[in-house]
């Protein structure tokens, strides 16, 4: 940076204190230096009468004389006169008695006149400080007064909202519970309905099958007899292809069994039973079954009911069938 | 007792006197003026009006001092409130400041002498004609020396503020500035 724009940032003020003070050893000994600063400063002195007036406010003028009036230090009054005195007797006046009372002590009298004035001229001029810091004091105070003013209206403006905000959240919270409430109650329906569809599909699946059975074009039918009296009033018939693998079985009348019983299907092929499909019957005691086989249904020779265990088993009942009657 | 149109080299040699009257009257002639460049550069009515009072009471301090065959009063007042605002500035900057009060007399002389540099051009120039010859500057030119002159920002400040690289801040003040001396040299 050169001397020459170093005097005009300084002019300007621009300088950060370091280089300011460098500047100021080279203009001590530089009188070109310092004329060239003058010019610099003037021109930068243009500048203070460029902003557009502005009035104060009444305040300011207040405030400045009341400072001015307090450092102005009044004169004392000056001491009364003694009056003169009535006139005596002896020719001789009060004021005589007392001049020739206090002459002894007018000069002592006259020093402490001196320090009371001294001390009173020290007293007036700390009044006056006083005076000046207690106008400053009370210009704080105003101030003060006003910022803490707009800080509590600024206190309520952020209370209010916040309590606005709080009303807001809480009503978005009591939406969103309600929506929550809907989205449940859409997912419950949601999910019955899939339960009934998925029923009413097995359904259709399981009455596709039966019909895939009876609509076979050498479709038969075996009534099995009851083979107990327990049972007489009970019915169940066989309805098959022989080279089918699929076979459809109703039964109608059947009594309820116990909770840990079954009725399980029994094929029996060259005097041997295989044990097929485990099933239970509805409260009516009707129903229908799909039984398949690994043999066409032409590999049997007839077809057993038994009461078993729940679940099933693997071989019959020794107790015997309560239904068995020929596939013919 | 009031003299309204005394002039100010009268006003001030009252003052030293501690005439209340003649400070009343100066204040009531230049107050707007003062007022207007402390809000020009500190943009806060409050805090311009503290330097304003701050102001006045210092020529009513310093009235004695001040040397009326010499110096403009206008000039001198207007230094006083340059040099209070960009203390301010300073201190809001968190930067070092020279407080005023602190000045021993020889520094006020350097706060006078500065006075009587800045007379010729407050003295001789309108606001007006300023206000024209800062508008006809290119504006980069005009944002360096306000940047400097009103707020009170150093070079580097200026650069890291516009960022602008140190030489071009310092070739925009020159440019800035010699503008300006041209104006004065115009007028004086």
């Amino acid at each position: 940076m050169t001397l020459e724009e170093q005097i005009t940032l300084y002019a300007l003020g621009a300088l950060d204190e370091r280089e300011a003070k460098a500047l100021e050893q080279h203009l001590q000994r530089d009188p070109s230096l310092r004329a060239r600063l003058d010019e610099e400063r003037a021109a930068a002195a243009m500048m203070l009468v460029v902003a557009q007036p502005v009035a104060p406010s009444p305040r300011v003028k207040q405030q400045l004389m009341q400072r001015v009036d307090a450092s102005l230090v009044k004169p004392s009054a000056p001491a009364p006169k003694l009056k003169a005195a009535a006139e005596q007797p002896y020719g001789i006046s009060l004021n005589d008695v007392l001049r020739w009372l206090f002459r002894g002590l007018s000069i002592a009298a006259a020093a402490v006149a001196l320090v009371l004035g001294i001390g009173l001229i020290q007293t007036q001029r700390s009044l006056s400080q006083l005076q000046s810091q207690v106008a400053q004091l009370q210009t704080g105070a105003q101030q003060a007064q006003q910022a803490l003013a707009q800080a509590d209206a600024r206190a309520e403006q952020l209370e209010r909202d916040l309590t606005a905000s709080k009303e807001q959240l809480t009503a978005a919270q009591q939406d969103v519970a309600q929506a929550r409430d809907a989205a449940e109650a859409a997912k419950s329906a949601l999910a019955e309905l899939q339960t009934s569809a998925g029923q009413a599909q097995a359904d259709v699946t399981r009455l596709q099958t039966e019909l895939g059975v009876l609509s076979q074009a050498d479709v038969r039918s075996a009534t099995l007899p009851a083979n107990s009296d327990e049972f007489e009033n009970g019915a169940v018939t066989v309805f098959f292809a022989p080279k089918s693998r699929s076979a459809l079985i109703t039964v109608a009348n059947l009594p309820a069994l116990a909770s840990d019983q079954d009725y399980q299907v029994w094929l029996i092929r060259d005097g041997v039973p295989l044990p097929s499909s485990v099933f239970d019957t509805a409260v009516t005691g009707d129903g229908r079954l799909i039984v398949t086989s690994d043999e066409p249904f032409e590999a049997y020779q007839s077809v057993g009911i038994t009461v078993e265990p729940a679940g099933g088993r693997p071989t019959p009942n020794p107790e015997g069938p309560i239904f068995l009657g020929p596939l013919s | 007792m009031t003299q309204p149109s005394a002039d100010d080299q009268t006003l001030i040699a009252h003052i030293a006197r501690g005439e209340r009257w003649a400070f009343e009257a100066l204040y009531e002639r230049y107050a707007d003026q003062a007022l207007g460049l402390a809000m020009r550069m500190l943009r806060d009515r409050a805090v311009s009006e503290d330097v304003l009072q701050d102001a006045f009471w210092r020529v009513w301090q310093r009235a004695a001092h001040f040397d009326h065959e010499r110096g403009n009063v206008r000039a001198w007042l207007l230094t006083i409130v340059h040099r209070l605002a960009i203390d301010v500035q300073r201190r809001n900057m968190a930067r070092p400041v020279v407080e005023m009060d602190a000045h021993d007399d020889h520094e006020w002389d350097i706060e006078d002498h500065e006075a009587d540099v800045s007379e010729y051009a407050v003295a001789s120039i309108s606001s007006a004609e300023v206000r024209k010859a800062l508008a006809d500057l290119p504006e980069k030119h005009r944002t360096v020396i306000e940047l400097a002159y009103f707020h009170g920002m150093t070079h580097r400040e200026i650069a890291e503020r516009l960022g602008e690289p140190l030489g071009t801040i310092h070739s925009r003040a020159l440019q800035g500035m010699a503008a300006l001396k041209q104006l004065l040299r115009q007028r004086v």
